[in-house]
């Protein structure tokens, strides 16, 4: 503490050219030498001045650290936005190009369709003595046989009458007056 | 001694500095309540306008379909080209007028003069270009480094198959707005919504997507479906675009298909119409004549090009009424019926040629007179004093009860627009009823002096033979989205019951009388295999001075259950006979014979029918003239045996070659015999037996075409092979026969 305080007084005075003749006194008591003694231990002296030291280097470290981080950070930012402007007007690039095969696809279609259309057909056909499918080309068959009742044994029982107009119908039938039924 | 600042010094320094400190920041403090807070609002607008740049998304333009999804109207993007003069190097303005005259085949002068104005930074040279050009038009400005000359986007409506619908369809303006047809009624439906994206842009002006970005998306419109088939409308076009060149229609063609249970309008058309690529151009040659010879720069020429332009636009089936003449007797046959003023047999009429009413003598078209008939025959020979004779009977109540029951007295409401409706064009039941008898009753029983638009009658007509049921017609079947989800439909709806369904029936049935019961007016179309109903109509145009008529007729299948009508009407032919029952039934029946097998009616023949059909000649060519005869004979064919050879060389008909049954084929033994022609003779005019007999006895043989030989007063139209022509023996001549008399 001594020491310190010497030192001070040095730098205090240093201005005034003043000089600090306590160094030349002698040393009367135990007591100043033993403080002497205590106070030039290496540990004493040593410790202070390396924390010190490590302590602005880690601060350095940490400021150019931070500095380096935002400036990434920062470039990054940057970096993003260019791609991300370049890539917005790459999908613009594409979408007008999709629109422009789309519409060129509309367009290509239509005339397609015009070509293609019935009309054109029809007249394609005719050119190429084509011709649709006639009625004497089809052969018709009738699958109608005629209404037909048939009687089976478990018919209801006839009664007179009912033979005497069936005979008659028969014979009707028989003399060409009516169309039998069978 | 020291000079250090004394206390005042530094009093006076320290309020000096103070004083300039909230003087300076006072002033930037002030400035800035300015800025931020009393003009804030502005500064920001301006700052977003030079910041913020906005683009507009243009909606695009929903397509139409046919009822099968065929795209009948589609949009697609193509180009302005514009000039900005304000850009424009002079030392390029001559290569750029000669380059793009080129290109967008425009006058070079045209160019020249709009670079003229150099205070203008747009200035239109061409629009709706297709990609193809606008590559054309970007390739000459980047090789040559011009500036001044820009495109921009912009839409076009394709209409694929060109005049295909057209008067359904209408078209778009410039603006990509309906303007006509479909395309106007439903424009809200098919535009959409415009949208817009709203971002920050960066120093070349690009889009920053990523900061301040606000889309609004754009509502692409809702796409249609129709009613209206692909096929049946080109079975109605093709027909009646045949009808007007082959009778010279002066006043269009129009003809309405649909399908009776629903009121769907399956085609719709008239012709002549136009292209809706480019509607302002005109089409017809009759009005591209008359415009010719007026001078282009004429108020006059302005004002009959615009006449002409709206008339080809007209879809005249729903837009000119007319008078029905005797197509509506179906409607005061139903009345009679359902009314039980009349039974179609058991009372009858003496027609003598005309009826006197009201101290007036009203003519049959028949003048010489069709004598004694009962309803169903007066209906078969469209007789015009028996139809007045029951029309008095009735009575204008019940007249006007089922003339306004059928929906005779208001517009249908059919999806389309500039129906007209016939609001003052028909007598109301106070001037039926003004005079007893009634002459307006008379004359409006056959269909005479009043008018009603086609789609009106159509609907009505149809509603008594469908069972009775006055339909709603509509053409537009769904309205779908993008991705073809339906957004809405529409479904059948019945506007009333006019008459029962037992009524209906028996209308139907003295329907298919007019076509195929002998000496019926409507026999021209009729089609073997086919049970047709229909009725002719030749209307008087009674408010023309000139003595113009409109021939229709109205036809339906199949009679058991019907399910599609037509209906077709001339507007003032010029060539052939004056009588719809000759003109416009034939159209009627072609399109009828198209549209029945493709909608999936098939044909049911009776033996007679049967008979009728031609068939097949058999290949005897290399056979023995004896085998050959013995193998055509089987055909229920005859044959001649032309030569001295052994092997049959050639046959007429050809192998496979249609012969009518009982038909003679020719077998050519011999070179040398295949080398005698003979002349066609001229058979035109003659009676079918007749000209049966020519023929055959000419050693060719016949094809009937039209109506039977047998029961009616048949004279030939038209022969398939021109008189006079040399043909090898047995060649088919075809004959078109019709009816000697003329039926209204």
């Amino acid at each position: 503490m001594r020491r310190v305080k010497e030192l001070t007084l040095n730098m205090n005075y240093q201005s005034n050219a003043a000089y600090d003749l306590s160094i030349y006194e002698n040393k009367n008591t135990q007591e100043e030498i033993a403080e002497e003694v205590l106070e030039s231990k290496p540990y004493l002296r040593v410790l202070p001045k390396k924390a010190t030291v490590l302590a602005a280097r880690i601060a350095v470290l940490k400021t150019s650290c931070a500095l380096l981080s935002v400036v990434a950070i920062m470039s990054v930012i940057i970096y993003n936005r260019v791609i991300l402007t370049e890539m917005g007007a790459e999908i613009n690039s594409y979408k007008k190009m999709i629109s422009k095969e789309v519409s060129e696809n509309t367009r290509l279609s239509s005339a397609l369709s015009s070509k293609v259309s019935i009309r054109n057909i029809e007249e394609s056909a005719l050119n190429m003595h084509l011709s649709k499918v006639d009625k004497f080309q089809i052969t018709y068959v009738d699958l109608s046989e005629g209404d037909k009742v048939q009687r089976t044994s478990a018919s209801p029982q006839m009664s007179l009458w009912d033979k005497i107009k069936i005979s008659f119908d028969e014979f009707l039938a028989y003399i060409g007056i009516k169309t039998n039924i069978n | 001694m020291s000079k250090l600042p004394t206390q005042q010094m530094k009093g006076r320094m320290i309020f000096v500095l103070t004083a300039m400190i909230i003087l300076g920041f006072g002033t930037l403090i002030v400035r800035l309540f300015y800025l931020q807070i009393v003009m804030g609002e502005f500064y920001q607008g301006k700052a977003n306008r030079q910041q913020m740049k906005s683009i507009s998304i243009s909606a695009k333009r929903g397509t139409i379909f046919d009822r099968n999804m065929n795209e009948l109207a589609k949009s697609a993007t193509v180009w302005t080209v514009f000039l900005a003069p304000n850009e424009i190097n002079a030392d390029q303005l001559n290569k750029i007028a000669d380059n793009l005259s080129v290109i967008l085949n425009i006058d070079r002068q045209v160019i020249i003069d709009k670079s003229k104005n150099k205070k203008s930074a747009y200035e239109t040279l061409k629009k709706k270009i297709e990609q193809s050009v606008a590559d054309e038009v970007d390739k000459f400005v980047l090789d040559n480094n011009i500036t001044g000359v820009h495109k921009e986007e912009d839409n076009k409506r394709y209409y694929p198959y060109e005049n295909f619908a057209a008067t359904i369809l209408g078209f778009t303006n410039d603006d990509n707005q309906g303007a006509y047809g479909i395309e106007s009624y439903y424009n809200k439906i098919l535009s959409g919504t415009p949208g817009m994206v709203v971002s920050a842009k960066n120093a070349w002006g690009s889009d920053m997507p990523f900061k301040y970005q606000q889309m609004y998306e754009a509502k692409d419109g809702n796409s249609i479906v129709l009613t209206i088939d692909q096929a049946i409308q080109h079975f109605l076009e093709k027909n009646l675009e045949t009808a007007v060149i082959e009778h010279g229609i002066g006043k269009r063609a129009t003809g309405i298909v649909m399908n009776v249970k629903t009121g769907e309008i399956l085609a719709m058309s008239t012709k002549n119409d136009f292209d809706p690529n480019e509607p302002m151009k005109i089409y017809d040659p009759n009005a591209i004549a008359a415009l010719e010879e007026l001078d282009k720069d004429s108020d006059e020429y302005l004002q009959a090009l615009g006449k002409s332009q709206f008339e080809q636009w007209r879809n005249k089936a729903i837009t000119d009424p007319y008078e029905p003449g005797s197509v509506f007797k179906l409607i005061t046959a139903a009345a009679a019926i359902e009314s039980k003023t009349m039974t179609p047999t058991g009372v009858y009429f003496n027609c003598p040629g005309y009826y006197e009413i009201g101290g007036r003598r009203i003519h049959c078209w028949n003048r010489s007179g069709h004598g004694s008939l009962d309803f169903l025959g007066g209906l078969m020979r469209s007789c015009n004093p028996v139809f007045m004779m029951v029309g008095g009977r009735m009575g204008p109540d019940t007249f006007y009860k089922y003339f306004d029951a059928f929906g005779l007295t208001e517009p249908t409401d059919i999806d389309l627009p500039g129906e007209a409706g016939n609001d003052g064009l028909y007598h109301t039941l106070a001037a039926l009823q003004r005079s007893d008898p009634s002459v307006e009753l008379a004359s409006s029983s056959f269909g005479q002096t009043f008018k009603i638009t086609p789609i009106q009658l159509i609907i009505a007509v149809s509603a008594t033979i469908n069972g009775g049921n006055l339909m709603q017609p509509y053409v537009v079947k769904q309205v779908i989205d993008k991705d073809n989800n339906v957004i809405s439909t529409t479904t059948p709806q019945v506007k009333r019951q006019v008459i029962s369904k037992e009524s209906s029936e028996i209308i139907a049935s003295m329907a298919e009388q007019v076509v195929s019961g002998v000496g019926g007016s409507g026999v021209h179309s009729y089609i073997p295999g086919y049970r047709i109903g229909g009725k002719t109509g030749t209307s008087e145009k009674l408010d023309q001075i000139e003595d113009k008529n409109i021939l229709s007729f109205y036809g339906f299948a199949p009679v058991d259950d019907p399910e599609i009508a037509v209906l077709v009407l001339l507007d003032e032919p010029e060539y052939g006979s004056s009588f719809g029952s000759v003109i416009a039934a034939p159209v009627v029946g072609a399109v009828l014979s198209d549209v029945l097998p493709y909608w999936g009616i098939e044909p049911h023949y009776t033996e007679q029918e049967l008979e009728m059909i031609d068939v097949a000649t058999p290949d005897v060519t290399g056979l023995k003239p004896h085998a050959a005869q013995s193998k055509i004979t089987a055909s229920n064919l005859k044959t001649r045996i032309i030569g001295s050879g052994t092997t049959v060389l050639k046959q007429i008909p050809a192998p496979q070659s249609p012969i009518p049954r009982g038909g003679t084929v020719i077998l050519y033994t011999d070179e040398e015999s295949q080398d005698r022609p003979i002349q066609v003779p001229n058979v035109i005019g003659l009676t079918g037996q007749q000209a049966n007999k020519t023929i055959i006895n000419a050693g060719l043989n016949i094809k009937i075409d039209g109506i039977a030989l047998e029961g009616n007063n048949t004279v030939v139209k038209s022969q398939s092979v021109e008189a006079g022509t040399e043909v090898a023996q047995g060649t088919v001549i075809e004959v078109e026969l019709i009816i000697a008399d003329n039926i209204g």
